[in-house]
């Protein structure tokens, strides 16, 4: 009566795991395919902060563009004017300085430094700061993110993979009988217990 | 014997799988089935997740590229921009200097001294803004700056660069993307498996076994393929390949660009090129760019010897040979570029293989049907083979093409074409003249287009009863002034000229009747002399007409070398003179 009632408790043991199985693997089957999604819609967002911060930097190109152009036709009349006041020709100093003066409107002073040099690098990057307030420009935390799901997703396909292996030893366990048979069941719901404690670790 | 063998193991496997025993036993293969139909799963996601990473990773480089090509576009503009003002200070300098000279009024003397002062220290200056005055691209001894190796170097190489890896990881992507495409279909097959194990436990008698057997071949062809995928190295193209080929294209960007130059300067850099090209090679003999860079520099390197006057034809054609060998790997690879057939039909042409050469010309037609170059391609080709009314034909179409593609590339190839036809003159004397006649034909088609907008000269241009060109100087008072004239054939100074002035004498013409002069040097058109004015002097006197030059105006001497000038009327052409100009000291 003992080893029936054994043997019975050992059967829905078996089915109970097998069913558990069943039902884990729909949930890992689940969370693949909205880990796969959140990655992928994490890629997009990437592109699309990476191709607007291509769009900033040509702006900034052509900003910083034309404002050395002003800056070499404002330095270079400048220095003209001031060689020649120096020289004595005040008159044509003069003149030189009104030329100057013309390009001035397009030279930003915040970006020359002591000795009077536009620093187009410092111009671009501060350009490039302010547009970041205005606008996503870094891919990088949106390609981390995709990252982090992509190695859930192949996280989970192990853990499911593990959870697998369990399968052949409890169908196993429900044609054979004796120690094997309590021997496959053990194992094999060992490996669903581990599996199970993995993918709540890998789920959060 | 056979027979009775295998019906007694078809009935011992019926007695096997008759019992519940096989039931047991097929049930524990569906499970292990189930197992490996997991790790196929996982593995598709790996892959997959790999093919996205590395198409990614090509989005970034692609995009960083644009970013750089743009940024490169402006930063050179402004090198370029400074070069130029750099180069002004320098004329101002010697200008005032040359004033200072001549004024005999001390004050004024003094405010020119102090301008050549003002303009060194500017000149000085603009050296450091731009990366054209500096080293490694300026040449303190000579004040020559290297603009191929800038370009070479800041231009050519990062996009070359970007291209080959961003390709790279496209390929690479593509391949996961197919490997996880082939563990789709295993687990297809798996799935499969898993039915006909299905079937089989529901069926008895013979089925059961033919089933159980069916499924167990399936699980057993898909562990297999499983196996041999996932361990099947995938090796994308080794950086230094990708360096080795970037390296290449930056040696050849620094090929003389001007075609009538001596070629023996030009080996070194051939030399270098084709070296790293082979050193791509090695390092991954499957890399088609490699090929194709190798191809590149052997063909970039014969067409200019083939060509230039100090050439050897023979080295050429050999070089083209080869060049010809590595298009065919790279082709099988990339069969839709339609720039390498094109460059291919040409080697092919100048190699002597001209049936080759049409074919491989068709093939680029048949992706770019609108490259004026490419018909004359053909045209060559089917005038080595002796059939000229085809070349005609071609000729017609190339001209068709030019006048109604109106691509910006086809001036340039225009004026490649018409070089190389110049030199094929004497290269080809078999076909001397029917290159001469079509040389002439393109010619007088370019003018017409110029002129008047079509591509067939007027039919009643009157013919030119005198030509006269005589050799212009800039007078101190800034007169162009007639000096010597220059004859037929004949030769002048390049000192002290700066210009030409061309006088035509041509009773049949009518009022506002298209003019047109074009002057080549060393058998290079020279756009900036190109000239196209209405008839507008009396029939019965001369037209006339000056070429002088921005630096001519400037008072700079004419560069020295062997010219021809044409004179077209209605687009027809109605006379020509050709003369050297002597090298200065």
């Amino acid at each position: 009566m003992n080893e029936d009632r054994g043997s019975d408790a050992l059967s829905i043991a078996i089915a109970v795991i097998l069913a558990a199985l069943g039902l884990a693997g729909a949930l890992i089957a689940w969370r693949v395919g909205d880990a796969s999604n959140r990655a992928s819609d994490a890629t997009q967002e990437g592109v699309i902060a990476a191709r607007a911060r291509s769009a900033e930097e040509i702006t900034a190109d052509g900003l910083v563009a034309q404002t050395m152009e002003a800056w070499l036709e404002y330095e270079r009349a400048r220095r003209r004017a001031e060689s020649l006041q120096r020289a004595g020709f005040a008159d044509q100093a003069l003149g030189n300085a009104m030329q100057a003066a013309a390009h001035w409107f397009l030279v930003r002073p915040e970006y020359l430094d002591d000795e009077g040099n536009y620093d187009p690098r410092r111009h671009r990057e501060s350009y490039l700061a302010e547009a970041v307030t205005r606008r996503d420009l870094d891919p990088t935390p949106h390609y981390a993110r995709a990252a982090a799901e992509e190695s859930r997703v192949r996280s989970l396909l192990l853990i499911a993979v593990l959870l697998a292996t369990a399968l052949p030893l409890l169908t196993m366990a429900g044609f054979t009988g004796g120690r094997l048979r309590v021997g496959a069941t053990a194992i094999g719901g060992a490996i669903f217990a581990v599996g199970t404690v993995l993918r709540i670790v890998v789920w959060l | 014997m056979p027979a009775s063998g295998l019906r007694r193991a078809a009935t011992s496997l019926a007695d096997l799988l008759a019992d519940e025993r096989s039931r047991s036993a097929i049930a524990l293969t569906m499970a292990l089935i189930t197992v490996l139909a997991t790790a196929v799963a996982f593995l598709q996601q790996d892959a997959s997740i790999r093919s996205n990473t590395a198409n990614r990773e090509a989005e970034r480089i692609g995009l960083e590229a644009v970013g750089y090509d743009v940024g490169m576009i402006v930063e050179s503009s402004t090198d370029y921009g400074v070069f130029r003002r750099w180069f002004e200070e320098l004329e101002r300098q010697a200008w005032a200097n040359q004033q200072a000279e001549a004024e005999r009024d001390t004050e004024t003397r003094e405010l020119y001294d102090a301008l050549a002062a003002v303009d060194g220290e500017l000149s000085e200056w603009s050296r450091g803004q731009s990366r054209l005055l500096q080293p490694p691209f300026f040449d303190e001894a000579t004040f020559e700056t290297d603009f191929a190796a800038y370009h070479a170097e800041l231009v050519v190489g990062p996009q070359m660069r970007a291209k080959q890896e961003h390709d790279a990881r496209l390929a690479t992507g593509a391949a996961w993307g197919s490997r996880a495409l082939t563990y789709v279909t295993i687990l297809t097959i798996l799935a499969a498996a898993l039915f006909f194990l299905g079937l089989a436990t529901t069926l008895r008698g013979t089925a059961r076994p033919i089933f159980a057997f069916t499924g167990g071949a399936f699980a057993i062809v898909s562990l297999a393929w499983t196996v041999i995928s996932a361990l099947t190295p995938f090796a994308g193209v080794p950086q230094t390949a990708i360096d080795e080929v970037v390296s290449a294209y930056v040696e050849m960007a620094q090929y003389d660009s001007v075609r009538s130059d001596p070629i023996e300067p030009d080996r070194p850099r051939y030399e270098a090129a084709l070296s790293h090209a082979e050193a791509a090679l090695a390092a991954d003999p499957t890399y088609p760019t490699a090929y194709l860079a190798r191809a590149e520099a052997r063909l970039f390197f014969a067409d200019r010897m083939y060509f230039a006057e100090d050439g050897s034809t023979d080295e050429a054609v050999g070089l083209m040979e080869r060049a010809v060998d590595d298009y065919h790997p790279y082709l099988e690879d990339e069969p839709e570029d339609y720039a390498a057939w094109w460059n291919l039909g040409w080697a092919q042409l100048l190699a002597g293989h001209h049936a080759e050469s049409i074919a491989s010309t068709d093939r680029a037609l048949s992706f770019n049907p609108d490259h004026f170059a490419l018909y004359h391609n053909r045209a060559l080709a089917e005038l080595r083979m002796g059939d000229e009314a085809a070349a005609d034909a071609d000729v017609e179409t190339a001209l068709r093409v030019f006048a109604d593609a109106d691509l910006d590339s086809d001036a340039a190839f225009f004026v490649q074409a018409d070089f190389n036809m110049g030199r094929l003159v004497e290269r080809w004397p078999e076909q001397a003249e029917a290159v001469e006649r079509m040389q002439r034909r393109l010619r007088e088609a370019q003018v017409s287009l110029e002129a008047l907008d079509a591509p067939t000269p007027q039919s009643d241009a009157p013919e030119v009863e005198a030509l006269r060109l005589t050799a212009l100087q800039l007078s101190p008072e800034g007169e162009l002034v007639e000096d010597n004239a220059v004859a037929d054939g004949g030769s002048i100074a390049g000192a002290g000229h700066v210009g030409y002035r061309v006088s035509i004498r041509a009773p049949g013409a009518r009022l506002a009747m298209s003019v047109s002069v074009r002057v080549w040097r060393d058998g290079v058109l020279d756009p900036g002399s190109s000239v196209d004015i209405p008839w507008a002097a009396d029939p019965q006197t001369s037209q006339t007409l000056d070429i002088v030059s921005p630096y001519g105006r400037a008072n700079f001497d004419l560069d020295p070398g062997r010219y021809e000038l044409e004179i077209y009327i209605g687009g027809a052409t109605r006379g020509s003179i050709t003369w050297e100009v002597e090298r200065a000291g």
